[in-house]
């Protein structure tokens, strides 16, 4: 395994450790009125204590064979991947706020813009009209067709 | 009760609805990159203002279409659309490069049907059967079951079974935030009052699986998998009786392989089909002739994924637990209609269950109608630009989770788990566990604690009940396997 992989293997590994470790403290202090062990904090308990345990394990043994094997890497972060993060993070924040025809044709042009990487003056004036006919498309078929209420934002 | 369930369905509107799921499945299966859980995911939101009938029907139209749909890419540009169709790559490619494209395509899509028919009368006559038997099952024995389940799913479904354990915990974990359902206790909701009934199922399957994969697929783009098209031509049914004299026993082999491996949770066709050519290959007379484009291997991998759908629905329906990503995502449509699947299932809405065993046979059907009939459109469908295709669906994914409830909460539950199943399947953890334990995590508590105040808190009471402490030794040894599978290849490859 290559050094990155075998990084962030060992990175995701060790917060699913300190998370299991936050998880069993926070049992602790659970509202209950049960008194014997079986109330609403025994099965997290024994969930946190199951991935520490397996994850404490698996840092253990991550260290110790990786060393040895070699393997592709396939594990590296792209920028188009965590963009792709971003802006969907952004699509979700503004949904309410410019209502769905908006968020959705801004969300639209720029994933495609991303997925689709150089485009001409063309192309991106096509996009835009796209993006716009997909939105209202949606938009339609799921208020109009199917009932659904979607937020209308500014234009409501 | 056949006769029922086809009364429940033979109407214009919902064999209309089928046969939109069959198309979808189709096109969902035969383009590389694109899955039939990205397919539901889509089509989920248009299930909101359905009656469950057309919504389930539909998507058992879809379930057919995307398993089938694969061969197409498999045979013609030597890239599998799914991964049940990895197989016919084998012998599909290679007949189509000899100019036998038709035929290849003719085979596979009949073997596809049969596979399916098989299938589909295994769970019309099992699944009432171990419906009944489920009934009869108290908490110590639905946590064995279950819990087997999660151990099963979680050391099979990658190379590190380790990795699939906690994987299966996590999604355990995940399933702990909300109202206590045992006694009312809020547990892990920091205050947020959307938090107390819990993180919704629908947006996590969803955001693990689809969102994860296609967040996978932008990255290459329209870039990714290509290859060459080969060109076809169908006349009739593409082959003759003659082509496939004395593939009967190849047939009926690939038939139990493919429904055996679909009960089995986490394993499903990608499993089925691989493991239906080797034993076809090792069972044959001439094996050096498999790979080189022999109508066995098509027999064998079409026949086998396909079978793989109606056993998959046998531990759905019967006991409430997917086979795989696929049914894990239709408990999600389950839900939407406020109806659990399980051995009540049966009791509670019996001509559902009916109406969902015939959409399959009428699913069935319209599939090979629509291979033979609209190959020509499916084959163009594979040049479809992914890089409008994509963002389409997420939006089409977000406009489903926030249908839900009608709140925005839910779509940030999707990204949230977009983003766990994203971290996850980049460090090589699989995403099936996840689900599964968050699907299976609230039974196994209710269970485990339900049995434990029926026992008065002793544990020895799961080993001293046979059907548990099979189940528990079974989980074991499946553990202890994959653990010694693991150390084995780590020293060869060392």
């Amino acid at each position: 395994m290559k050094k990155t992989s075998l990084c962030n293997d060992l990175t995701v590994t060790s917060i699913i450790l300190a998370l299991s470790v936050i998880l069993f403290s926070t049992t602790f202090s659970m509202e209950s009125v049960a008194v014997d062990f079986l109330g609403p904090s025994f099965f997290p308990r024994l969930v946190s204590i199951a991935l520490m345990v397996l994850s404490g394990a698996y840092l253990f043994t991550a260290r110790k064979t990786n060393r040895k094997a070699e393997e592709a890497d396939k594990s590296v972060a792209s920028h188009k991947d965590l963009l792709s993060l971003g802006l969907m993070a952004f699509y979700i924040l503004v949904l309410k706020r410019l209502g769905f025809l908006i968020a959705s044709s801004v969300y639209l042009y720029f994933q495609i813009l991303l997925c689709q990487g150089k485009t001409t003056k063309r192309e991106a004036l096509w996009n835009i009209l796209l993006s716009v006919c997909l939105s209202a498309a949606v938009y339609f078929l799921f208020s109009k067709g199917f009932s659904l209420i979607l937020p209308q934002g500014i234009l409501g | 009760m056949f006769a029922l369930g086809f009364s429940e369905i033979l109407n214009v509107v919902t064999i209309g609805f089928i046969a939109f799921g069959v198309f979808i499945g189709i096109v969902f299966g035969a383009i590389p990159g694109l899955t039939g859980t990205m397919a539901v995911a889509m089509l989920l939101p248009l299930t909101f203002g359905m009656s469950p009938v057309n919504a389930l029907s539909m998507l058992m139209g879809l379930y057919i279409g995307s398993c089938s749909g694969g061969l197409i890419s498999a045979i013609l540009l030597n890239i599998p659309g799914t991964a049940s169709s990895i197989a016919t790559t084998f012998d599909g490619h290679p007949m189509a490069v000899k100019g036998q494209a038709g035929k290849a395509l003719g085979i596979g899509i009949v073997s596809s049907f049969f596979g399916g028919l098989f299938s589909f009368i295994a769970l019309f006559f099992l699944a009432p059967k171990i419906a009944q038997l489920a009934v009869l099952c108290g908490p110590l024995e639905y946590f064995g079951l279950t819990f087997f389940a999660l151990m099963l799913i979680s050391t099979v479904s990658g190379d590190k079974p380790l990795k699939g354990l906690i994987a299966g915990f996590i999604g355990m974990a995940l399933s702990i935030v909300g109202i206590s359902s045992m006694d009312g206790y809020p547990r892990f909701t920091f205050g947020i009052l959307e938090l107390s009934s819990g993180l919704s199922l629908l947006p996590a399957l969803v955001g693990l699986f689809a969102i994860s994969e296609l967040l996978k697929v932008v990255q290459s783009g329209d870039k990714g998998e290509q290859g060459e098209l080969e060109s076809y031509h169908i006349q009739g049914f593409g082959f003759s009786l003659q082509d496939v004299k004395g593939q009967c026993r190849n047939f009926l082999q690939s038939c139990m392989i493919g429904t055996v491996i679909g009960i089995l949770p986490g394993l499903g066709g990608s499993t089925a089909n691989i493991l239906s050519y080797v034993v076809a290959k090792n069972t044959s007379k001439h094996p050096e002739a498999f790979g080189t484009g022999i109508v066995d291997g098509i027999v064998a991998s079409e026949t086998a994924n396909n079978a793989a759908v109606g056993g998959a629905l046998v531990p759905l329906l019967t006991l409430g637990i997917p086979g795989d990503t696929f049914t894990a995502m239709l408990i999600g449509a389950f839900m939407i209609h406020g109806i659990t699947p399980g051995p009540l299932l049966f009791k509670t809405n019996g001509p559902l269950v009916y109406a969902i065993f015939a959409a399959l046979i009428v699913a069935n059907i319209l599939m090979v109608v629509f291979e033979y009939g609209f190959m020509r459109m499916f084959v163009k469908m594979l040049n479809i630009p992914k890089h409008i295709l994509f963002p389409l669906i997420i939006v089409l994914c977000v406009v489903g989770s926030y249908g839900l409830n009608n709140r925005i909460f839910d779509a940030w539950t999707l990204l949230l788990f977009g983003i766990i199943g994203y971290a996850l399947s980049k460090t090589e953890f699989p995403l099936s566990p996840v689900i599964l334990g968050f699907i299976l995590g609230p039974m196994v508590e209710l269970y485990l604690r339900r049995g434990l105040q029926m026992t008065e808190g002793n544990f020895l009471a799961f080993f001293k009940n046979p059907f548990c402490a099979t189940c528990l030794l079974l989980s074991a040894a499946v553990v202890a396997f994959s653990i010694f599978k693991m150390n084995k290849h780590t020293k060869e490859v060392s």
